[in-house]
């Protein structure tokens, strides 16, 4: 699991352009959007892009999204268990 | 919300816009440009921060004459007067003639497979392209304000409709992403504003006739996001009864590219300001931006 944070973390990092920051800057627990990583609905997208692109999974649902956007912790468990490639 | 973000809607209570749609339903729209002739010059002079906008265009992007600048602004205010008649005349099923720029491209665009991004601006009448464009099987997905009164957005997608275009708002839960999203996952064509920012706050720096301005950084993320072509699409008063549809492919989105999201998305912010200025230079009077613009104003 901590690798697949770490890996989320990257991979989020280089879809974002977040090139002044490091995979250690996001704190897992911490909110994406908002208070937390300050990301808005543009980068919803590109997180969106990158779920279906990386590991198949195709979100559908805003109210998913939203949830499964809180933080890398909820990411990483989603991701674990509904991952089709 | 910044101050550049947009808050604009039409002006006037559901009955007013209702009788205006009457109205035209038997009247020759000619008679109430003769009457909006003389209304826009009160909104000259009580609405000043659009005033000062639009002399700003006129005296210091484009140099005029402080005269000419003076009747710019009262021309640019009639024609803006005129394009809402137009739309309201078009709720109450007048047509217009329809002279088109590039309808080619678009025409080819929509028999492929692939999903497009439509850039719109607020220059000239965007909305006329959805009442003139002929009904195509893939759908298309219009960013409509969501302030906007509801009377009015009823009008709008029922105009639409015939088009199989659907308007959509920017929602707080995001919504309008997943629909984004999937709509261009689908082949289906998805119009944005590339000049005005509402929505997210993130934006892109761009010289508009020679100056900086802030850009809404949307239409070009998503592009770039989906790796999606983009098409220009202009729509322009000629005549009271003609209006002339541009249309002109956002050249560097239609080259694969790999490397730099946000260069990439620059570069197509870059493209797309220098053919606004293009066409705000052909149609000085058309630039319908109340507000402050350009950065360094």
């Amino acid at each position: 699991m901590e690798d697949l944070k770490l890996m989320l973390k990257q991979q989020i990092i280089e879809a974002l352009n977040l090139e002044d920051m490091s995979p250690s800057d996001i704190i897992d627990d911490e909110p994406l959007f908002g208070s937390g990583l300050g990301l808005d609905s543009i980068d919803a997208l590109e997180l969106i892009v990158l779920l279906e692109k990386h590991y198949g999974i195709k979100l559908a649902d805003p109210k998913e999204g939203k949830q499964i956007f809180r933080s890398i912790n909820v990411m990483a468990d989603y991701v674990a268990s509904h991952r089709t490639k | 919300m910044t101050d550049r973000q947009w808050t604009g809607k039409t002006d006037g209570t559901p009955w007013m816009l209702r009788s205006l749609v009457w109205l035209l339903k038997r009247f020759d729209v000619r008679l109430l440009y003769a009457v909006m002739s003389v209304v826009v010059i009160f909104y000259i002079i009580f609405r000043p921060s659009g005033t000062k906008a639009q002399y700003i265009l006129f005296r210091h992007r484009l140099k005029w004459s402080f005269l000419r600048s003076c009747i710019g602004v009262y021309k640019n205010h009639y024609m803006f007067g005129q394009v809402i008649l137009d739309r309201f005349a078009s709720y109450a099923g007048r047509e217009y003639k329809i002279v088109t720029d590039g309808m080619e491209i678009m025409e080819q665009w929509m028999s492929d497979e692939d999903g497009f991004v439509v850039i719109s601006s607020h220059v000239g009448n965007h909305e006329m392209a959805g009442y003139s464009v002929r009904r195509h099987s893939k759908p298309m997905y219009a960013l409509a304000f969501g302030g906007e009164k509801q009377m009015v957005t009823d009008y709008r997608r029922q105009m639409f409709e015939a088009a199989n275009i659907n308007l959509f708002t920017l929602n707080d839960d995001m919504s309008h992403v997943f629909l984004i999203h999937d709509a261009l996952s689908k082949g289906a064509v998805v119009t944005l504003f590339g000049d005005r920012i509402f929505g997210s706050e993130k934006t892109i720096t761009a010289k508009v006739l020679g100056v900086d301005a802030f850009l809404p950084a949307g239409p070009f993320a998503v592009s770039v996001a989906e790796r999606k072509k983009v098409l220009m699409m202009f729509v322009m008063k000629e005549r009271w009864n003609t209006y002339h549809i541009i249309c002109k492919p956002l050249v560097n989105s239609l080259q694969k590219y790999s490397g730099n999201k946000k260069q990439k998305m620059q570069e197509l912010a870059d493209n797309y300001a220098d053919t606004l200025a293009d066409i705000v230079s052909q149609y000085p009077t058309q630039w319908f931006h109340y507000y402050n613009f350009w950065q360094a104003e």
